[in-house]
């Protein structure tokens, strides 16, 4: 196979947008940063700003864009008109594809809303959680019903508006609710005190994941089901014991349910107990001592081969870990994915954990189902390695060889240019791992970052590493060729000599 | 690996097929492509790739390769999902892990003998979270003479090439 030409005008095509685009890439976005927003900046300031360069219409990695930050910030009505009428599109999908709408609705801007309605703006849309305008709008702690008043007067239809688990309004309300009074509104619109999502989960459940007794009792006291979900094996307990984004229930919350006759010792159909929930949410040892104490097994499975040990393991902190491993029978347990609580808190959590699974006793040359070792879990995660040369030093000096390839033959090399950083590059290169060899596909770690990079400068260090440039993929192509279709590369401009 | 010959007196129009016996071949007729999905630099998550065969009516046929293991996303490719979550297909065995900007996925399609040449196509449909959706990024018409013609995408794809697996 001889390599292929033919985009050579659609590259002259780049290298010449190339030159534009440098110009507005040297500089950040400022118009892609939420603190630039939060000074609640004039027209003219932005005015002054797109005349250099930069984009109102740009969105970042995570779809957030210039209108949604000022939406953030609260800026005045006068700015989010000035977004729209230069030409963001009203409904324009943003961070999990939600619109304008969504932002406004949650902040309880009805300003917005009513301005963005009159340009255009759809109501009947979902975001990537199943969730409505309106539900987003609750679930992020609005309780004004002039804001579900005027989804009404713009056609919303609560009782059929339902997200990804059938969960209405009222279920996504309740959960967040301070007192009834928003709640006494949707029943006044018609919404059923007994409604339940898909799985015939009701108010009562997931009221006791939110932890507000008030609310609970006043449930109770209008005649709603407490008792435990026959077909998912739920009930209020376990409920409770997930707890909300970074917080956790407190114990007077498990009392109170267990007064009402919920057993504690509980285990869903899935497999799972309070403690698999507590373990990722909680670090409250008196909690999780409580349910141990109540007979919940420490070493239960769940469906997905998931312990308490290794929910746990990515995030929580040293006492929990102690605290579960000490009542952990086998600390090499592997779920479904061939996760061990070593692989976890290696890719996740901090080198005082990992030293912490070696010592006792957990096993450093463990396999995932694909065949990855420790250092696929080291080197893949989201964003930078987290305490990268603690956690190399840690398990260095366990014995852990860092040369060993993984399933799909890939070497610590096709891991860590991935992470486009020559910094981390210069440590991989400390392990002496053959940096020629190819993964499963083909491809070399030059083959990958020729297609991925944005930065010559890694494919000369790799090069002055010894990666050899003449090296071709299983469609004939070398480095060069790769690197010649490179969007990024192009857009700088780059010569590319060097790889010849 | 071993080169075969077979012959197809019953089909006219592929008097001759050569075809190339590896693990992927499901059956002794069918013909088997190594097809590489290679993605643009873009800013953003991870796309996700449905491969269809379509037929000379444009409808969809089945699916052949699903590029995203989380069918969470799966109603985002909305064509697709119509067809594809409104028939009984399984498409458990067909589906592969999404693949980062810049980066390619070589994967194996089988056809058989009466798809190719008879006016099917190959459809690439993709979609990105909070991103435009296409409903055709790309398409290869199955036709012996210019399959191996590298063909450019118009989204999250750069081009796709396709060469017969040997």
């Amino acid at each position: 196979m001889t390599p292929n030409y033919k985009r050579s005008i659609i590259m002259i095509l780049f290298f010449m947008t190339g030159l534009i685009w440098v110009s507005a890439q040297k500089v950040e976005n400022p118009f892609l940063d939420r603190d630039y927003w939060a000074s609640k900046p004039s027209i003219a300031d932005i005015e002054a700003n797109i005349s250099k360069g930069h984009s109102i219409f740009e969105a970042n990695g995570g779809g957030f864009d210039a209108t949604t930050y000022a939406l953030f910030a609260e800026n005045p009505i006068s700015t989010i008109k000035y977004l729209i009428e230069k030409g963001n599109d009203v409904n324009k999908r943003t961070h999990d594809s939600r619109t304008y709408i969504f932002w406004a609705a949650s902040r309880g801007n009805l300003e917005a809303m009513e301005y963005l309605v009159q340009k255009g703006a759809k109501l009947d849309l979902k975001d990537s959680h199943g969730y409505s305008v309106s539900s987003f709008a609750v679930a992020g702690g609005q309780q004004d019903p002039a804001i579900f008043d005027f989804f009404i007067a713009n056609g919303a239809d609560f009782k059929n508006e339902k997200d990804h688990h059938g969960a209405d309004i009222l279920l996504v309300a309740i959960s967040r609710a301070k007192d009834f009074k928003l709640i006494d509104y949707f029943l006044g619109k018609g919404l059923d005190i007994n409604t339940t999502d898909n799985d015939g989960n009701g108010l009562f459940h997931y009221a006791a994941q939110g932890g507000n007794i008030a609310i609970l009792k006043e449930l109770k006291k209008r005649g709603v089901s407490t008792s435990k979900n026959a077909t998912t094996g739920e009930n209020a307990i376990l409920f409770a014991s997930r707890g909300g984004r970074g917080r956790s229930n407190g114990l007077q919350v498990f009392e109170y349910l267990e007064g009402l006759g919920l057993n504690a010792n509980v285990t869903s159909k899935s497999g799972i107990t309070p403690l698999h929930n507590l373990s990722r949410s909680s670090n409250d040892l008196a909690i999780l001592q409580y349910f141990i104490d109540k007979g919940v097994n420490p070493n239960a499975v769940d469906e997905e081969g998931n312990t308490s040990l290794l929910n746990a393991a990515s995030n929580n902190k040293l006492e929990v870990i102690k605290y579960l491993s000490e009542k952990t029978k086998n600390i090499d347990h592997t779920n479904k994915d061939g996760h061990s609580a070593l692989a976890l808190a290696v890719q996740n959590n901090s080198g005082e954990i990992v030293a912490y699974l070696i010592s006792r006793g957990a096993d450093i040359s463990i396999l995932d189902k694909k065949g990855n070792n420790l250092a696929y879990y080291l080197l893949k995660t989201r964003g930078k390695p987290k305490n990268f040369d603690e956690k190399v030093n840690i398990l260095s000096k366990a014995g852990f060889d860092f040369k060993k390839a993984q399933g799909d033959k890939s070497t610590v090399w096709h891991l860590a240019v991935d992470k486009n950083d020559i910094a981390l590059l210069k440590k991989i290169n400390a392990f002496g791992a053959d940096i020629n060899l190819k993964d499963d596909q083909g491809n070399t770690a030059l083959h990958y970052a020729a297609m991925k990079t944005n930065n010559t400068e890694v494919l000369k260090y790799l090069i002055a590493s010894g990666a050899d440039v003449k090296s071709t993929t299983e469609f004939g192509e070398t480095a060069l060729d790769l690197a010649k279709e490179n969007e990024l590369l192009a857009r700088n401009n780059v010569n590319l000599e060097f790889l010849n | 690996m071993k080169r075969l010959t077979y012959k197809f007196a019953s089909i006219g129009a592929l008097a001759l097929i050569f075809l190339i016996s590896s693990s992927f071949v499901k059956t002794p007729s069918s013909v088997s492509f190594k097809c590489m999905i290679q993605m643009i630099n873009y800013t953003g998550e991870k796309a996700y790739v449905v491969v269809s065969l379509i037929d000379p009516d444009g409808n969809y046929v089945k699916t052949l390769y699903v590029q995203g293991d989380d069918d969470e996303w799966f109603p985002d490719l909305k064509n697709w999902w119509k067809f594809s979550d409104g028939s009984n297909e399984n498409i458990d065995g067909i589906t592969g892990a999404t693949i980062g900007n810049g980066e390619r996925n070589i994967i194996s399609l089988a056809f058989e003998p009466s798809e190719i040449d008879s006016g099917h196509t190959i459809r690439f449909e993709s979609a990105v979270e909070n991103q435009e959706y296409y409903t055709v990024d790309a398409e290869i018409a199955l036709n012996s003479a210019t399959i191996k013609n590298k063909v450019d995408g118009k989204g999250y794809i750069r081009y796709i090439r396709m060469v017969p697996n040997k």
